[in-house]
């Protein structure tokens, strides 16, 4: 049997206390994080827990590939050798296209500075990435 | 010349949390190496011995285990197949990485990272040491076929 815990209520009032842009989203929210002038991230936080014995965790991610086209081999290993501020990076084919998401998993016992910390810290690693793949473009996947 | 003495307090004080958070699940666990490394055994039902490491890994902390151990992988990267292997099952939790040595040869890790405060709980940083055992044995030995 999964066990899920749904956290939206808790999530949501942590954003409100952000001044980051945000929305309902199928499976939790999208917010929109400024990283600097002229570039933002898109992250999708995961509000159904995903349990493992006594350890409950949701999903903080965000996009930084989405293409019929498959990366190349040294781009993969590139990206595996790279060290994120936190998290790591998914990979896979979903729905006919590949994607690439850098991930992290957050406790439920989390306050707004550890969201807040989290949400920056992907947004920029994404963010990096994404600029590697495809230099100077914006949310180009 | 405070700042960087109490970010030094700070980390030795975390080091140490995260030490005794190890301690509480009852695994044999080695004291900090000079690198700030914590070793820990975890054993399975059949008493098998497993090492998996722990660190402050900068903004969270990390418990990781070395896969396909026995032998460095060598100085080429991973070929498809091993990519394809390691991505090729959605896991709930951690990430793999690969790790270039000082003499250039490749190895590869899987870590979790998690919240130091909601792993103070010895059933929650039991079961994260787990999980990081079962992933560790199971893609060894799958990568080995491959490699």
């Amino acid at each position: 049997m999964i066990l899920q815990t749904d956290i939206s209520k808790e999530v949501e009032a942590m954003l409100r206390q952000t001044d980051l842009k945000f929305k309902r989203v199928e499976s939790g929210f999208s917010v929109e994080v400024p990283i600097k002038k002229n570039r933002k991230q898109i992250l999708l936080i995961q509000t159904k827990t995903e349990d493992f014995r006594s350890i409950k965790a949701f999903e903080v991610s965000s996009m930084v590939y989405q293409s019929k086209t498959e990366p190349s081999l040294q781009f993969l290993n590139s990206v595996l050798l790279r060290k994120l501020s936190i998290g790591g990076v998914m990979y896979g084919r979903e729905e006919s296209s590949y994607r690439l998401r850098v991930r992290h998993m957050l406790s439920i016992n989390f306050n707004q500075s550890t969201l807040k910390g989290v949400l920056d810290a992907i947004a920029i690693d994404a963010d990096k990435l994404e600029l590697d793949l495809h230099p100077g473009a914006e949310d180009r996947y | 010349m405070i700042f960087p003495m109490l970010l030094q307090v700070a980390q030795f004080n975390a080091l140490e949390t995260l030490d005794q958070s190890l301690r509480k699940t009852g695994y044999e666990v080695s004291a900090p190496n000079e690198n700030g490394v914590i070793s820990i055994i975890v054993r399975d039902a059949q008493n098998n011995p497993y090492r998996v490491f722990a660190r402050l890994n900068g903004f969270a902390p990390g418990v990781w285990t070395s896969v396909y151990a026995e032998k460095p992988l060598g100085k080429k990267p991973l070929s498809r197949d091993v990519v394809n292997q390691l991505f090729g099952q959605d896991r709930k939790y951690g990430h793999f990485k690969l790790v270039e040595s000082q003499t250039k040869d490749f190895s590869l890790q899987f870590e979790i990272q998690f919240d130091l405060q909601a792993n103070d709980d010895p059933k929650v940083m039991k079961d994260t040491l787990i999980f990081v055992r079962n992933v560790g044995e199971e893609m060894d030995e799958a990568i080995r076929r491959l490699v």
